[in-house]
């Protein structure tokens, strides 16, 4: 044994070094990441307030496509320009057919992405004054925020009513409860963000600044805000801003070049959501394009889920070059959606296609809506027939003026998620008309009828879960 | 390994043994390694003992310590059961004792032999197994808690891939659900049930005393396993603190033990098949016709002229997509040293081809294991074990493109194969209403391979400081890369259902670094009191980083990089995380009598609140050894009888690293053809965040009776709180949820486990085996509404007071007549006779739609009960022994079912909606099936609800032992060849292939990669019948 004694301490040493070389610092157990952004080490500089910006412009789109286009389905598929085809897609289906119930992912997919972008903008507007830098950058962002957020709760309140106002970001969850506000108090804020946007937001910008929301977006944003909430007058006001002599928007001489990949942001455009491939391509043509084109990375190779009505394509006028740009029939003889393809896809949603949200075709629709039967009114419905190939059309011709404009938006704006809303403009016994005779025909067995209640879509039953201030529209299951 | 090799021959091996050479070149697979082994020489005898040491059935035993009661002199009898020992001139009435694991000990008077020939008798009690636990090993005897124990003798002849398929059965309250029964998968193994609601279900698992994963604990080599012990309550799991919730597996590898070189070989090979009773029972060609014909007819559409050309083609495409597969497994294992070094080298290569066509697993395997004593009180050792596994799947796991999805729904009157003999083009027939592909193309064009390399490493240095306090430290790293590849090949093109040729390329690599610092003191004191008691301080970084591609586009099959096609993406990830422990563990027996255990850890880990980083985890367990009672020495039958009972808390801590951290994460944007990329929000972050914390509580019995027979029973109640939930939070505010403890669990349930030598005699024996155990588990909080949890489309409902992940959806009651109608039975718009009739539940006249207000709770999946049997026959050196296994109590939502039901998609169906259906009022068929083309074709409905219980032939082996007097003859020491058949039958109603089968995560956990728990969706390969010839043989 004596010999090993040397051998032995050497063990020794090495069996107390070994611990003391892991002996634990404070530092060990705070492991950062560095895969994602520490939110109280974010919004500190005009870097951050861009990229939070940019955030947003990603925010305002995926309200558009997530939930497998969850707000197009509240906006187009439930009015009567397109029939939701049996099979799959039954909660698609369920909206299209008034059966939808609160727990419906379109209408809760809707709110949700409506409501994360909400928070986003919130979060720039609460912390961009503190950044130090550019005060007129800074100011431009903000607006940015406000208009994107305008945006947001008009959406809101045209499919929902009268919805809870967030106007900070979320910092805790300690009290969540919110009552709605009424549709005026809504208005009310959306109208005032969009005056503020509408005087700080720069009218164009150059370069890769291109596709960002401009003054003239804020007009014609709030002329339509205006024209939906009544107030015809301020809607004139606002949309003068942009349909003048001099503006820098003009008609595409060729309507289909409006969604041609190379296209985007036109001079007709105002305002559109914004697409590019591979990581952010458009899904619409995916979700259109029927089985037998075989689509690569069509939903189940394109099942087409979405197709247009007989009424739709009957209300085309002969020779209306806008059809055979918008929709198109498949080897089958079945119509489909035509308005957003792009022959290049190769995969799932890689469509290179912009989505409009704001065009120059509509602040002229709009304008002569707010101005009312008039010489200029028609004026500017013949300047869009014009591009159609169609001749004009005066007070002369059969029909209510109302009923004359409503057409032209119709076929001008379909597939635009502009259809249902168009329709709320009208009188309600008149809308629920036209829907229960669109009904009938997408459903006839069915027997389908809807009633004033129809008319907004119900509370997503996971805000009357968790807000315990909210309460049902009229019509639904309470919460 | 070189390094390990020159390490040995620096330690001065010398070549000595004259037959090795020659032994070694008998198998050519280790030809390349020159190995350098030697005995130890005993020095010179005062006297000198022999003898050989023998099982009951005659086969000598390696192994067995022969020592001389009351001194340290002791020696092991070699790979012939032959030992010599030294026996000093100065003992007074000298006695051997004779020990081994599994075996009774035994004791011999020396007197005045010079050779003593002992038959070790099978210990059925295994009173004297080691266990071991956490940090240390026990004798059973010694046990307070529950510990289920598994040996290699269970493993190693067994046609298996992994360990994991081996434990299904063998041990009480084991649950192992191969989910997708895909070679090279690892299967889901609970223990007593699930005990969390959203977290992780599986159990820490232990490797040679390193915790790591399940992926890394199934790319061991099988045959490489000494032991699995499974750690079922508090008192066993608390030392693993905040992991050790859901119980633990601990896997010790073999190691190597002093004597001569031994070198054993274990080769397995054979084939898998599937079962046909296990395919989905479709519609023939005629069935189908007829089925579509009375479609047309019953909606009143024109009859599809497929139909009426039908030119009698009846395909099943079920026989075109499996194929006899082959299975081959072959290892060996050097081992050997001396009293001062032991090692094991060992290698192994295993390939199982899926009964899939073009899918399949390989894995390489390989282990270094050396045991260095440098002095009485010095050891060190290193295990190196490097495995490499290669998964290979020809199809993805989804409804319709699967190869048995494709096989059960495309049409039967849709050949296979074109006249010029190649795979037919599915949608050119104008059948499908729905795109699909032929499975044959799929299988030909799809393929990805998952390539992983593990490396397990493991060193420690141990010292005695005072006699009986022992340090140990070790380090060690568990390293895992993983290569993910995926290349869709240009047949695909065009087929629809699929994009363009596509590559993905994926990476990661997971290092996971421990060091583990104990104490040990072990005493005996007053004779009577023993005592051991550890302390430990253990620190783990976990590091992982992520990196991948994707292209499309390209022109060409030859080449299959990204740089030939067209990138669609790239990204990284990096996450990482650190645990720093202390624990402590205290054992105390009295007179062998009153056992007392104590065990205390606290953790701290970087994926919680930095307002609870850290938490604390105790338990205790006492038992009675009953039968070491002076009152208990009479009654000779109960050779053993113990009563445990623990109780303690354990941890979970299975979340995602930053998750308790707010945070952005991005979003790419673009303003016209410019990329921008965007900050978003992501984890809302919870500085609270802590761990999932049971409450444990096992009573238990252990009884021994007449050597024959040993029952343990079990009671076990844990109740699970802080389970991690994400708390809806109103959508207005921005945010889907916030994951915080709110949950609250519990399962409780019984375990008995018997086993029997009903017959022992010298030419035959026989044994039987059987466990079971009984699950319940309720629901106790939920949130602060305590509103129930929805998953699919509100079908999966977990509520207070139910099981978890009740399946809630429209009650079938019968079929429609048209009496049903004429009364206005409640029914869907549109429903007529013939139709489903469905509860109308909440009594207002109409069914309304699956997930509405008539949705009742139809079953749930968790299985009340799971059981094994085994038995052996034993007759000379014949050995028969099978393996059943089953389960019974759970109910899955098949939603193969819903998908069979879609037929405006024109797919074929199983013949439970032929055989039965509603054909008119004359023929209302069994009054469950509704007519052809019946309405409403996406209801989730109770008819979907399949019971799922099972009884499985797990295993059967013959094997054949052959006698010493042969093997020798061919310088083998023991020789055995046997007959291995895997899943030969099993014993079910479910109509699918894998009753265990469930959908992979969608739409429902909150991490990791969880399955749906009472959901499946994707017909389901059944598990494959593996046939194998195995001869083992050592020398």
């Amino acid at each position: 044994m004596k010999k090993n004694i040397f051998l032995n301490r050497k063990w020794l040493v090495l069996a107390l070094v070994i611990p003391i070389f892991s002996a634990c610092s404070k530092d060990f157990l705070d492991v950062v990441p560095i895969d994602r952004i520490p939110k109280e080490q974010f919004y500190k500089t005009e870097a951050d307030l861009t990229a939070a910006v940019y955030g947003i412009y990603a925010a305002q789109r995926n309200t558009f496509t997530s939930w497998e286009l969850a707000l197009y389905n509240l906006e187009e598929t439930r009015s009567d320009n397109t029939n939701q085809n049996y099979g799959r897609q039954s909660e698609h289906r369920a909206v299209d057919n008034f059966s939808e119930e609160a727990g419906n992912t379109s209408i809760t997919g809707f709110w949700a992405s409506a409501y994360d972008c909400i928070n986003l903008c919130n979060a720039i507007l609460d912390r961009a004054p503190a950044i130090a830098m550019d005060e007129t950058r800074k100011n431009q962002m903000m607006s940015e925020a406000l208009f994107i957020r305008a945006h947001m709760y008009f959406l809101l309140v045209k499919d929902y009513g009268g919805i809870p106002l967030r106007l900070h970001e979320t910092g805790s969850f300690a009290n969540p409860d919110l009552a709605r506000a009424s549709v005026d108090d809504v208005y009310k804020q959306i109208i005032s963000d969009l005056q503020t946007a509408s005087t700080t937001l720069p009218p164009s910008y150059s370069g890769t600044g291109v596709g960002r929301a401009t003054s003239y977006a804020a007009y014609a944003l709030l002329g339509k805000v205006q024209l939906q909430k009544g107030d015809k007058p301020a809607a004139v006001t606002a949309l003068r801003k942009v349909v003048f002599a001099g503006t820098p928007y003009s008609l595409l001489t060729n309507y289909a070049d409006i969604w041609a990949p190379g296209t985007k942001n036109s001079s007709e455009s105002i305002f559109e959501l914004q697409f590019l491939p591979p990581l952010n391509g458009c899904p619409f043509w995916n979700f259109f394009a029927p089985p037998a084109l075989n689509v690569p990375g069509g939903i189940n190779g394109g099942t087409s889920p979405n197709t247009p009505t007989l009424s739709l394509i009957n209300s085309f006028e002969a020779g209306d070059t806008r059809f055979a740009a918008s929709i198109a029939y498949d080897p089958t003889g079945r119509p489909y959606i035509l308005k957003f393809k792009d022959a290049g896809v190769k995969s799932g949603n890689d469509a290179n296609t912009n989505f409009p949200i704001l065009r120059y075709a509509d602040a002229k629709l709009m304008l002569a809506e707010a101005l009312g039967e008039s010489s200029e009114a028609y004026g500017l419905i013949n300047d869009v027939r014009d591009r159609a190939h169609l001749g004009p059309i005066s007070a002369a011709t059969p029909g209510t003026f109302i009923d004359k404009l409503m057409h032209e938006r119709r076929v001008e704006f379909a597939f635009e998620c502009q259809r249902w809303h168009d329709l709320l403009r009208l009188d309600q016994a008149k809308v629920i008309s036209i829907m229960n005779a669109h009904l009938a025909q997408e459903f006839p067995s069915l027997n389908i009828t809807i009633d004033a209640h129809d008319l907004l879509a119900p509370l997503p039953n996971t805000e009357g879960q968790t807000n315990t201030l909210v309460v049902q529209n009229p019509g639904y299951v309470p919460f | 390994m070189k390094w390990l090799l020159a390490t040995a021959i620096d330690i001065s091996f010398r070549y000595s043994s004259k037959s090795i050479v020659k032994k070694i070149s008998f198998i050519l697979l280790i030809a390349s390694i020159s190995l350098s082994v030697s005995a130890a020489t005993p020095p010179a005898p005062d006297k000198n003992i022999t003898g050989q040491v023998k099982s009951q059935d005659g086969t000598p035993l390696a192994g067995v310590t022969v020592s001389l009661k009351g001194t340290n002199v002791n020696t092991i009898t070699d790979n012939s059961g032959d030992f010599t020992i030294r026996i000093p001139d100065n003992q007074q009435n000298p006695v051997l004792t004779f020990s081994s694991s599994g075996y009774l000990p035994q004791e011999i008077i020396i007197g005045d032999k010079s050779r003593i020939d002992v038959q070790l008798v099978t210990d059925v009690r295994n009173l004297n197994e080691v266990v071991v636990i956490g940090y240390g090993t026990q004798k059973r005897k010694d046990l307070t808690g529950s510990i289920a124990s598994v040996s290699s003798a269970q493993i190693e002849n067994r046609p298996v891939s992994s360990y994991e398929d081996a434990l299904a059965g063998i041990a009480a309250g084991i649950d192992v659900a191969p989910r997708s029964a895909r070679p090279g998968n690892t299967a889901e193994i609970t223990i007593r049930g699930i005990g969390t609601i959203s977290g992780d279900r599986q159990p820490l698992f232990v490797v040679d005393g390193f915790p790591t994963d399940a992926v890394n604990a199934a790319a061991i080599n099988p045959s490489n396993i000494a032991s699995v012990d499974i750690l079922k309550d508090a008192s066993s799991t608390a030392i693993y603190g905040s992991r050790g919730a859901n119980g633990v597996i601990i896997i010790t590898t073999k190691s190597g033990k002093a004597g001569q070189a031994k070198v054993s070989v274990n080769m397995k090979t054979g084939f898998a098949k599937a079962n046909k009773h296990d395919f989905y029972d479709v519609l023939d060609g005629a069935q189908y016709v007829q089925w579509y014909k009375e479609k047309a007819q019953n909606n009143g559409t024109p009859i599809p002229s497929w139909v009426t050309n039908w030119d009698g083609t009846s395909t099943n495409w079920q026989d075109v997509i499996y194929r006899t597969a082959p299975f081959h497994d072959y290892a060996l294992t050097i081992s050997g040293g001396t009293d001062k070094l032991t090692y094991l080298i060992s290698g192994g290569y295993l390939k199982q081809d899926d009964i899939l066509l073009n899918a399949g697993f390989d894995k390489y395997s390989a282990t270094m294991k050396a045991q260095y004593k440098a002095s009485d009180r010095i050891s060190i050792g290193i295990n190196l074990s490097p495995n490499f596994t290669t998964q290979r799947l020809s199809a993805p796991e989804d409804d319709y493109s699967s190869l048995t999805g494709a096989a059960v729904l495309l049409p039967p009157i849709i050949p296979v194969y074109k006249q010029d003999g190649t795979p037919s083009d599915v949608n050119s027939y104008g059948i499908l209403g729905y795109n699909m592909v032929n499975p044959l193309t799929i299988a030909e064009n799809y393929k990805m391979t998952q390539k992983n390399f593990f490396l397990l490493s493991n060193a420690y240095l141990e010292v005695e400081l005072l006699k009986g306090l022992t340090a140990r430290s070790s380090i060690g790293a568990n390293i895992l890369d993983n290569k993910y590849r995926f290349f869709q090949a240009q047949g695909m093109q065009g087929q629809g259902l699929y994009p363009v040729t596509a590559l993905e390329l994926n990476s990661t690599r997971t290092i996971n670094w421990l060091n583990e610092n104990t104490l040990t003191y072990k005493t005996t004191f007053n004779r009577d009191h023993r005592l051991e008691v550890l302390a430990g301080y253990t620190v783990q970084k976990v590091s992982f980083e992520s990196n991948g591609a994707n292209a499309n586009g390209f022109s060409s099959n030859l080449a299959q990089t990204v740089n030939f096609g067209t990138v669609q993406s790239a990204y990284s990830g990096e996450s990482g995380n650190s645990l720093i422990s202390y624990l402590a563990r205290a054992n105390y027996s009295y007179k062998d009598r009153y056992l007392l255990t104590a065990t205390v850890r606290r953790d701290g880990s970087s994926r919680f609140g930095t307002n609870n980083l850290w938490g604390v985890f105790p338990s205790v367990a006492a038992a009675w050894n009953v039968s070491n009672e002076r009152f208990m020495e009479d009654m000779k039958a109960i050779d053993h009888l113990k009563i445990r009972a623990s109780y303690g808390v354990t941890g979970s801590n299975f979340i995602g690293d930053f998750t308790s951290k707010s945070s952005l994460r991005s979003l790419n944007s673009s303003f016209g053809n410019n990329s921008v990329v965007g900050f978003v929000n992501a984890d809302p972050g919870n500085p609270d965040l802590s761990w999932e914390k049971s409450k444990q509580t096992d009573i238990g019995l252990d009884l021994g009776l007449m050597n024959r027979v040993s029952v343990t029973l079990d009671y076990f109640n844990n109740i699970s709180n802080d389970l991690l939930l994400n708390v809806n939070v109103p959508p207005s505010l921005g945010y889907g949820g916030n994951l915080a403890n709110i949950g609250s669990m519990k399962k409780w349930g019984y375990e008995a486990t018997v086993n029997a030598e009903i017959i022992k005699n010298k030419d035959f024996s026989w044994s039987v085996g059987f466990n079971v155990s009984h699950l319940k588990q309720k629901v106790l909080k939920l949130g602060p509404t305590g509103a129930p949890l929805r998953q699919f489309f509100n079908v999966l409902v977990t509520e207070i007071g139910g099981p978890l992940e009740q399946e809630h959806a429209l009650k079938q009651i019968g079929i429609l007549t048209q009496k049903d109608i004429d009364n206005g039975v409640a029914r869907k718009v549109g429903d007529k006779a013939g139709d489903y009739k469905f509860l109308d539940a909440n009594n207002d006249g109409f069914i309304d739609a699956f997930n509405g207000a008539d949705g009742v709770l139809v079953g749930d999946n968790n299985p009340r009960w799971l059981y094994g049997i085994n038995t052996s026959l034993t007759y000379k050196n014949f050995r028969f022994s099978a393996l059943l296994q089953g389960q019974a109590g759970a109910k899955m939502l098949d939603f193969v079912y819903q998908i069979f039901s879609l037929h405006s998609r024109n797919t074929n169906m199983d013949t439970y909606f032929f055989d039965g259906r509603y054909i008119s009022e004359a023929q209302p068929g069994n009054g469950l099936v509704p007519r052809a083309g019946y309405n409403d074709e996406g209801a989730v409905s109770s008819w979907e609800v399949q019971k799922t219980d099972y009884l499985r032939i797990r295993n059967v082996n013959l094997s054949y032992t052959f006698p010493a007097s042969i093997s020798r003859k061919i310088f083998l020491n023991d020789l055995r060849a046997y007959i291995s058949v895997e899943n030969l039958y099993t014993f079910k109603k479910y109509r699918g292939g894998n009753p265990q089968a469930t959908r992979n995560g969608f739409d429902t956990q909150i991490f990791g990669d969880h399955r749906t728990l009472s959901l499946n969706s994707v017909a389901t390969a059944p598990l494959p019948r593996i046939f194998t010839l195995g001869i083992n043989f050592s020398f």
